[in-house]
């Protein structure tokens, strides 16, 4: 019977936590991460559009020229056309060419700024998600601690109940389904400085009996190994009640 | 929002924490006798030839619920509350404290005031004065035993009853029978009646001051009623046949017994006043000791109309019958305990008799006594004790056993057979 009472508390956090996430299953619950909004740097970039720098030479006026040498002027002037041309042809590649330079420099910048953006991301993402872990971390810790502050205190409240279930000796009045809830106060060195009954049984024999059984326990020695703060928190004062369950009547 | 959820289970978490520490469940005991001390009573030189502690002392220890401390091993013999060192007390392992004193208050009559302390938690439970004649000290020491016994146990003291029983005498070839009354410790034997004829069945009026049997002194058996105080007599049936049994009412009125007239033994009921038998049972079977429950509207007896002897319970407004008993081939002598509830009866599962204690609410039985041939049981009017009637060598004797078997104790044995004990109500 102790050792169901003593896992008692476990289920009961087991049973907690359970219910806990079921409840946050109800409520919707979703992981923060997607709803945290990184506010994206925008960079401001206007694309600019490179006009030529030489407009195709004005038409040339044709001057008038004495046909002394048709041919041979023909020919020059064939010459001077290709020329023309040639000039013309070097222009455009040249423009071509500084067009795609600066093309290829403006992508190489744009390049650079999302890798910034991306950088940035990361590092924001990265220090939510630190922040996040450390806080998960210590709700952890917490429930750690809770746990294991109430581990020694059920470890405690075992001793006292064994020592109490040692020394209560019952009357023959006792009868199953009787009760009595006491109050035991106690001081550091775990003596017992007080019993009080606060809820009799209707029965002064077994009530009487129950007092006994606190009264004699005189000490609780073990308790003097306690987190001190433990002991204020939940041992200055321990109620107990006594309810036989072993007897034949 | 996660910050909610963790409070939240947080908070779970604690309020459970804090509900648990609420209250530490003991659910067992380890029940021990009660370490108690009493002190030698101050007697200013009274000389009784009692030693009231002694009787006090035995008294409790002979209930299995005391343990009592060695007046050796006592550092003071205080006489009140006010001399007391409860550390000297508590040094013994003593829970608890008799301080008493005895003193003359005139006309041949003494007071003893006494108080039970609490030694554990250093406080007087109760203190009281009771009045005898220099010859009623062992009455004094019962009624303290009373007093002491019901404020720790919870349950009426049984101290100061008293218990009949018959004896049998061999003497020269021939048997001598006596009835003899004594206090419920076995002391202060008072013959009531001496017959060469067997004497059989006695029986307590409610009141206990009259004893109900059966004698064969007229040749067959008839049922007497006797005064103990007055010692005045009375012949109560006088039938062909089994005359027996007789069983007095709880309010005195009438007497439950056995007669045989009309063929084979039946149930009657007979009105006191009136002298007016009534017939109860009408069975070809045998129908014999009858036992009241306590409201006086239902008896127990025993019959063999289901082929062995068993207990069954018949409603005397109704006549309506019902068997109780199916465990073993052999249950008969029903006694009932004041609680209505608990039967002790002489019971046998195969081959062996044995007392046992019947819960008629559960259909429980528990052997009580694991000797032969035990018989004749009885209960306390306050239902812890059980007395029965066993033998030890060829002889009988009484021995009592607790209801839950845990405490047992001879009587001390006198010469001659004992058999038949009848445990009286309470007296006062």
């Amino acid at each position: 019977m102790s050792n169901s009472l003593s896992y008692s508390a476990a289920i009961l956090f087991s049973l907690v936590l359970h219910l806990a996430l079921v409840a946050a299953l109800f409520v919707d619950w979703q992981p923060e991460s997607e709803r945290v909004m990184i506010q994206p740097q925008f960079i401001e970039a206007k694309l600019v559009e490179l006009a030529p720098k030489k407009k195709v030479p004005p038409p040339k006026a044709k001057p008038k020229k004495p046909r002394v040498d048709l041919a041979k002027k023909q020919r020059e002037e064939k010459k001077r056309l290709a020329k023309i041309a040639s000039q013309k042809k070097a222009a455009e590649k040249r423009r071509l060419e500084e067009e795609r330079l600066k093309k290829a420099e403006e992508q190489r910048k744009e390049q650079l700024r999302l890798e910034e953006l991306r950088r940035q991301e990361q590092e924001a993402e990265r220090l939510r998600k630190e922040s996040e872990f450390d806080q998960a971390l210590a709700a952890e810790q917490a429930l750690i601690n809770a746990r294991e502050d109430e581990q020694a205190a059920n470890s405690y409240r075992q001793l006292i109940q064994q020592r109490l279930s040692e020394n209560w000796s019952r009357p023959p009045s006792a009868r199953l389904g009787m009760e009595t809830l006491i109050r035991i106060r106690l001081v550091p060195t775990g003596r017992v400085v007080g019993v009080t009954v606060l809820k009799s049984s209707g029965d002064s024999a077994f009530d009487r009996s129950v007092e006994q059984a606190a009264l004699k326990a005189e000490q609780f020695v073990e308790l003097q190994t306690m987190d001190p703060a433990l002991f204020e928190r939940k041992f200055r004062q321990v109620d107990v009640a006594f309810s036989p369950e072993d007897l034949r009547l | 929002m996660s910050q909610k959820i963790f409070a939240l289970i947080f908070l779970l978490l604690l309020s459970s924490a804090s509900h648990s520490e609420l209250v530490i469940r003991v659910t067992q005991g380890n029940d021990k006798p009660t370490k108690i001390a009493i002190a030698p009573i101050d007697q200013s030189g009274i000389q009784s030839g009692e030693d009231i502690s002694r009787i006090i002392e035995s008294d409790l220890q002979r209930s299995g619920l005391f343990k009592t401390i060695d007046r050796r091993d006592m550092l003071a013999f205080p006489g009140s509350a006010q001399d007391v060192y409860y550390r000297d007390w508590r040094l013994l392992g003593s829970e608890y404290l008799v301080v008493g004193k005895l003193r003359s208050v005139g006309d041949g009559r003494y007071q003893l005031e006494f108080s039970l302390l609490n030694v554990t938690a250093q406080k007087t439970e109760l203190t009281h004065k009771v009045n005898g004649s220099i010859n009623q000290m062992r009455d004094l020491a019962h009624l303290v035993s009373d007093k002491v016994y019901q404020e720790i146990t919870g349950i009426r003291g049984a101290f100061s009853t008293r218990l009949a029983y018959v004896t049998a005498v061999r003497k020269d070839k021939k048997y001598s029978y006596r009835l003899s009354v004594a206090d419920a410790d076995g002391a202060r034997e008072q013959l009531v009646l001496e017959s060469a004829e067997p004497i059989m069945s006695p029986s307590w009026s409610g009141d206990g001051k009259e004893l109900a049997y059966v004698s064969f002194e007229t040749g067959r058996p008839a049922i007497f009623r006797q005064n103990l105080v007055t010692a005045k007599r009375e012949q109560l049936t006088n039938f062909t046949g089994l005359n027996g049994a007789p069983a007095w009412s709880p309010d005195g009125s009438q007497m439950a017994l056995v007669l045989s007239k009309d063929g084979n033994p039946e149930i009657y009921l007979l009105n006191l006043n009136s002298k007016k038998f009534t017939r109860l049972t009408r069975h070809f079977a045998i129908d014999t000791e009858p036992t009241w429950m306590p409201d006086g509207k239902s008896l127990l007896f025993t019959s063999d109309r289901g082929g062995t002897p068993q207990i069954y319970k018949l409603n005397i407004a109704t006549k309506a019958t019902e068997r109780l008993t199916f465990s073993g081939n052999y249950n008969a002598r029903p006694s009932l305990a004041p609680d209505g509830r608990t039967l002790a009866m002489v019971h046998r599962q195969t081959d062996t008799f044995h007392i046992a204690s019947f819960d008629l609410k559960t259909g429980r039985m528990i052997e009580l006594t694991e000797t032969r041939l035990d018989e004749s049981p009885t209960v306390a009017p306050n239902g812890a004790m059980l007395m029965y009637a066993t033998k030890q060598g060829d002889r009988g004797v009484l021995a009592a056993v607790s209801l839950d078997a845990g405490v047992r104790y001879m009587l001390p044995s006198r010469t001659g057979d004992v058999r038949e004990p009848a445990w009286s109500p309470f007296l006062r």
